[in-house]
């Protein structure tokens, strides 16, 4: 067994993990962050995404020891009612699956206080898949917030 | 549904401590972000006992600029490539960054890593091509320099050895120097490039062109290059020389009934658009 320490939702956390597990499973069996979603498993969907040191990253090809001393942030330490109220009311949500992904890289875009066009802002969002939504709803919050 | 990880994960902090862990490793592999190498894993194509992290080497992740020579450290990530201001103005490496994988991915992934995977598809590759791109490869004791375009071997296949470690990329790039990378993907972004091509060029003389996701690794093509500094430059000219360049590399693939034709296109495209 082996350990890492860094920094979950603001907290600092140390966790006994297998050497090469996974940050999805760290978060997911051994944290009980059940908001972290695994969609295709190989970083081609986006819906794992968490934010490390404020960038979006897919927790399901990230191994946990190479966030040590990093910060981690799940939808569990996401405060910024705005953005949550835009996508409600929006309709960025609809099965929900892709959403905390979603709302995190939607965060991670916020953090920067760039004004950007929807162009920009949907390159932003090209690492995250939604079979729900066509993507339109999910700008327009994000261009509420912005 | 797919394999752990059952690897032990060492974290060095030096070039040194590297070095030293994996004088007593068998069966390891370096790993820097890890965006290839752990989807190889947990798709059971690669077992290992061991994988050390070299992330956070910062000897392997300086950025140095002298002139027309710009240095890049194996594991900067492509994010912090594409925000750095000198390397915006090389436009084929540029786009060739922008395009690759997703944001995420961008986020993680090392242009090191992208060159030692070797995939024939690889983005950043032919990019680094045409800019006559020179490897530095060390094993701790010594450092060698090896030309990009004689660093791969076949599929997947460079000649770096499992003792030695990619630590970074000389670029030359003059001021006058024009380049552009394109791709051809399933979609706009989190798309493995179907085909490639890259170019760069001084005022319309010295072409270097480069394809990639159709030889077993990416190519320069220098049939094409030099047909290219002649005044007769037709589209069906080009697409003959295409097929005697890619047949050198690899036989006929099924692929090429697009790709071929495609590429033509795109370069006469190239050709006529100055």
């Amino acid at each position: 067994m082996d350990f890492v320490r860094f920094e979950l939702n603001g907290n600092k956390i140390s966790v006994e993990i297998e050497s090469g597990e996974l940050l999805i499973d760290t978060l997911r069996n051994r944290l009980n962050i059940k908001s972290v979603k695994q969609g295709c498993g190989i970083g081609e969907c986006g819906t794992c995404t968490v934010l490390l040191d404020n960038e979006p990253v897919c927790s399901c090809i990230l191994l946990s020891k190479l966030v040590e001393n990093r910060k981690v942030m799940t939808v569990e330490g996401l405060k910024h009612s705005k953005l949550k109220s835009a996508f409600i009311s929006r309709g960025a949500v609809q099965c929900g699956f892709c959403t905390p992904g979603m709302l995190l890289t939607a965060y991670s875009i916020i953090l920067k206080k760039e004004k950007l066009t929807d162009a920009e802002i949907k390159e932003k969002i090209s690492g995250n898949l939604c079979r729900c939504t066509g993507y339109n709803q999910i700008i327009e919050a994000i261009k509420d917030v912005l | 549904m797919y394999s752990k990880i059952k690897a032990k994960v060492f974290t060095p902090k030096t070039l040194k401590e590297y070095f030293g862990i994996i004088k007593n490793l068998t069966n390891f592999k370096p790993v820097a972000g890890g965006t290839d190498l752990t989807v190889k894993i947990k798709e059971g194509e690669l077992k290992c006992d061991f994988l050390v992290a070299i992330n956070n080497i910062s000897e392997l992740k300086t950025i140095k600029i002298f002139n027309d020579e710009i240095y890049i450290g194996a594991c900067n990530t492509f994010s912090e490539l594409l925000s750095n201001s000198m390397i915006k103005k090389l436009k084929a490496l540029h786009n060739s960054m922008k395009s690759l994988g997703s944001p995420q991915i961008r986020n993680i992934a090392t242009i090191g890593g992208n060159i030692a995977n070797a995939s024939p598809a690889a983005d950043s590759i032919p990019a680094l091509l045409v800019y006559d791109a020179v490897l530095t490869i060390g094993d701790g004791i010594k450092k060698y320099e090896i030309s990009i375009d004689k660093f791969f071997v076949d599929f997947y296949k460079s000649v770096l050895k499992e003792n030695e470690l990619l630590l970074g990329i000389k670029i030359y790039a003059k001021d006058n120097l024009k380049s552009d990378f394109l791709k051809v993907g399933h979609r706009k972004s989190l798309a493995i490039s179907r085909l490639n091509v890259a170019y760069s060029h001084i005022e319309r003389k010295n072409w270097k062109i480069a394809i990639g996701a159709v030889t077993p690794f990416p190519v320069r093509l220098k049939m094409i290059e030099e047909f290219f500094n002649t005044a007769d430059v037709t589209l069906s000219k080009i697409k003959e020389l295409l097929k005697i360049e890619i047949s050198n590399y690899s036989e006929y693939r099924k692929s090429y009934g697009y790709k071929i034709p495609v590429i033509a296109e795109m370069l006469y495209k190239i050709y006529t658009s100055y």
